[in-house]
């Protein structure tokens, strides 16, 4: 099976969207995390100043997975800021179904957001990846990749929504 | 001491871009920073801003040495979590070493986290360097934790060469 096509995400995809998301989360062991709802997905992707950008993978009817889905691969990004160097292209979600791997659909959606990159004058494409996840680190450093957090020391850090109410309430 | 934070207008780009400067001298990385005045005035204030800024001002008595007001900084901006939806992050907090130790940095923060919150935002976000142990210590009191030690999420970056090749497909 090598036919499958790259577009920008619609809002009709939110499902999809959403179903994927859930299962890159159960992969990573945290699928109780996902609290995001389609409707906030509608809401902050396709309105007047998008929190994310998505592109989707889809496939043709006669190739639909197992479950009947088309759409069997995504990327979700936005563009942030680094005042150094300028905008860069942050990678949140990356995920192929596991059925369709091998297929170079996961190297052509990361091209894809590469060449988002470049057109867009980004510095850098960032994202973040589990330390046990060593077939994706390969993916990663196979395509000149560096680990920040190993070779300059950086930690992600984040405060929840009532550390937050907290820290404005003093 | 008095001090206002006030949103970063296009006038403070001069001073930001002076702070940005004073950081990474201190840091003895200046010859890194690539970005100029023009390119943040552009980059923050066109239709659709790449990033937020908000600006510490001291009165006109409290100046420095060199007779800047404008004495700290944060950039900020929005971001998504898949799992959770609008998220802010706080790229930069800069407090010139002269007006440290007056909750100027503090102040910064809680603003930036209250902009987050206004706008629906469930998580603020930063990187902290290894190194830094007076900042590590200082957010891990304020309720932050830290996700690469305690979920081993490591930050990955393409950038330059590999960027480009990428581009071209020559991977």
């Amino acid at each position: 099976m090598a036919n499958f096509s790259l577009r920008k995400a619609e809002p009709k995809d939110v499902t999809d969207i959403l179903r994927l998301i859930k299962e890159l989360a159960k992969f990573e062991d945290m699928e109780e995390q996902v609290v995001l709802t389609e409707k906030e997905l509608l809401e902050d992707g396709f309105g007047e100043h998008p929190f994310y950008h998505c592109l989707i993978a889809e496939v043709p009817e006669e190739h639909k997975s197992s479950d009947g889905h088309t759409v069997v691969g995504f990327a979700m990004y936005y563009f942030t800021y680094d005042p150094w160097i300028g905008k860069l292209l942050y990678l949140e979600d990356f995920y192929v179904m596991a059925e369709y791997r091998g297929y170079g659909i996961g190297s052509h959606i990361f091209q894809h957001l590469s060449e988002t990159a470049v057109k867009t004058r980004c510095s850098s494409m960032h994202f973040i990846v589990a330390e046990w996840n060593s077939k994706s680190i390969e993916f990663y450093k196979r395509r000149g990749a560096a680990d920040l957090s190993l070779e300059e020391g950086w930690r992600l850090f984040e405060i929840d929504k009532q550390s937050l109410l907290k820290m404005v309430a003093k | 001491m008095d001090f206002t934070i006030h949103a970063a207008t296009l006038e403070d780009c001069k001073d930001i871009s002076r702070m940005i400067l004073e950081l990474a001298e201190y840091e003895k990385v200046s010859d890194q920073v690539k970005i100029t005045q023009r390119d943040l005035e552009q980059d923050g204030f066109s239709k659709n801003p790449f990033y937020h800024g908000i600006i510490a001002e001291v009165p006109e008595q409290h100046k420095s040495k060199d007779g800047h007001t404008k004495v700290g900084y944060s950039l900020y901006f929005y971001t998504y979590s898949s799992w959770k939806g609008r998220a802010v992050y706080m790229e930069d907090l800069y407090v010139m070493p002269e007006y440290r130790g007056k909750g100027i940095g503090k102040a910064l923060m809680s603003k930036v986290a209250q902009l987050g919150l206004a706008a629906g935002c469930t998580q603020l976000n930063f990187a902290v360097l290894d190194w830094n142990k007076p900042s590590l210590d200082f957010y891990l009191s304020q309720g932050c934790f830290d996700v690469t030690a305690d979920l081993g999420y490591h930050c990955m970056r393409c950038e330059g060469e590999s960027l480009e090749k990428l581009a071209q497909g020559d991977s």
